[in-house]
């Protein structure tokens, strides 16, 4: 148990003192502030309803640069990394695969839901209730399911650009997966054709392999339905599922590599 | 770190194992929440064509295209089909004038209004698209002259007001007269004015659009010479009465 610790930390530690020397916290701070900064001008020009206005526009903006920021610093992070050698460095060592990888994780998780809370803060202070407690746990899990979905990305694809654009495709196919199961199942002529029918098969296929995003950190819950437990409970469900597979497909890939 | 790859032999049976046990977990779990259901959700009035235009982010012409997909699933839904007399036709009128408005060149909200929503067993519902439809046609008669003469075809057949249909007729001779318009199109107007009962004026019309010239075509012009042969024995026939 203490030799394993003694492994897991050091790639632990490596992880955040890439954050800091990434400017990692320069981006949060400046971002807090500039989110407060728009929502408060937006409030300004609101009639009616300014806090809502404010909450809703914070948790909108929040959710896309906590994913964002956590997205794209594991991806730089795992290629920096790579270009330098450290994890050739680590692996002489010899360090387990599936130690090395779930430690990776374990930094890039919980980095990754440091910057979703650092961010939360902003809709917290307009919005101090329980459901945003709610939502922000839900922001966790959607979190924690792309910091791992990246750094399985980031492992099997050697490029920056090619691991991001397989993140950002990933995501926005994830976000809209349900919406388009209904466009392709709405045909103007009430008869479905072969071509549709494919289509629709396809699409069912792929919904199966996605967890559904658009089910995650709903805005409407932070300013008038509150996510109910069951729901959050089936985001944690979701996330555990779609870790667990991703963390399993990196290991894969990393076991068939020669190091 | 990476030097190359092995054969998929090196992988550990436990590790091949756990990956089918969590990818069946996680499509056990992608079935277990219920899918998005439309029923009963009304459709909101449309934003602003300014604030659909900025949200565009310089692509109207894609957002209209969008628009126009959305709003066509908003009725649509796996396993129910909300009614088209279900649905406030004056939203679906706001949302095909907006999709118009973000790009001219876009059809769609024409075939929609027409053969989509023109479905609905309602005449005032009917008669609202179809006027959507005259409203938007004499900002481009060029381009949109087909949608008013089907315009035309369904306030006489579906809607079975010919004194409409008739008004519609002439709004597209009007608009099309010196445009690459066919002849049928233009001349829809004389022939709904017979059927009105005006035969005298229907007679009037056939007659100077043959004397004009403007018909080229030796089959057209014998069929229309035709027509206002028997509208004159109609007229011969009316005044020995």
């Amino acid at each position: 148990m203490f030799m394993i610790r003694n492994k897991v930390w050091p790639i632990i530690l490596l992880a955040y003192r890439e954050a800091f020397s990434s400017q990692l916290l320069w981006v949060l701070l400046l971002l807090v502030p500039l989110t407060l900064g728009l929502a408060e001008l937006l409030g300004t020009m609101a009639l009616t309803e300014k806090t809502a206005i404010k909450a809703g526009f914070s948790a909108g903006l929040t959710r896309w640069a906590a994913l964002f920021i956590a997205c794209l610093f594991t991806i730089t992070s795992i290629a920096r990394e790579r270009d330098n050698k450290l994890n050739e460095l680590l692996f002489s060592l010899s360090i387990n695969r599936s130690t090395f990888y779930l430690s990776k994780f374990a930094a890039y998780g919980s980095i990754g839901l440091l910057i979703g809370s650092a961010l939360s803060l902003t809709v917290l202070l307009y919005r101090p209730t329980a459901s945003t407690g709610l939502w922000i746990i839900s922001l966790y899990f959607e979190l924690l399911i792309m910091v791992s979905f990246s750094l399985m990305v980031s492992v099997v694809v050697n490029s920056v650009i090619g691991a991001a654009s397989v993140v950002l495709g990933f995501y926005l196919l994830a976000r809209s997966i349900e919406a388009l199961l209904l466009i392709a199942n709405s045909t103007l002529e009430f008869e479905y054709t072969l071509a549709n029918q494919m289509i629709t098969l396809c699409l069912t296929g792929i919904s199966w392999l996605l967890p559904k995003l658009n089910q995650f950190a709903q805005i409407d819950s932070v300013l008038s339905s509150p996510m109910d437990i069951g729901k959050i409970l089936h985001n944690a469900l979701t996330a555990l599922a779609y870790v667990l597979l991703t963390c399993l497909m990196g290991l894969i890939d990393l076991s068939r590599k020669r190091l | 770190m990476i030097k190359s790859a092995n054969p998929i032999k090196r992988i550990s049976l436990s590790l091949k194992v756990s990956f089918v046990l969590a990818l069946s977990f996680q499509m056990i779990v992608s079935q277990m929440d219920t899918p998005v259901s439309l029923t009963g959700r009304t459709i909101p009035m449309p934003p602003k064509y300014e604030l659909l235009q900025a949200l565009s982010l310089g692509s109207p012409a894609w957002l209209s295209r969008a628009l126009a997909l959305w709003l066509q699933s908003q009725d649509v839904q796996p396993g129910k089909t909300l009614s088209l007399n279900e649905l406030d036709y004056d939203t679906i009128r706001a949302w095909l004038e907006v999709q118009l408005k973000l790009d001219k060149n876009n059809h769609y909200p024409f075939m929609a209004a027409l053969h989509y929503y023109g479905n609905v067993r309602n005449p005032q519902k009917l008669r609202k698209m179809i006027v959507f439809v005259e409203q938007n046609f004499t900002e481009k008669p060029e381009a949109y002259w087909r949608w008013m003469a089907e315009a035309v075809i369904k306030a006489k057949y579906q809607l079975k007001d010919t004194e409409f249909a008739y008004e519609l007729a002439v709004t597209l001779a009007e608009a099309t007269y010196d445009l690459n318009v066919p002849n049928w199109a233009q001349q829809m107007h004389i022939f709904l004015l017979e059927e009105i009962g005006e035969v005298e004026a229907a007679a009037l019309l056939l007659g100077a659009l043959l004397s004009s010239g403007s018909i080229s075509k030796e089959e057209e012009i014998r069929f229309l010479q035709d027509r206002l042969r028997r509208m004159q024995a109609q007229i011969d026939e009316k005044s020995s009465h």
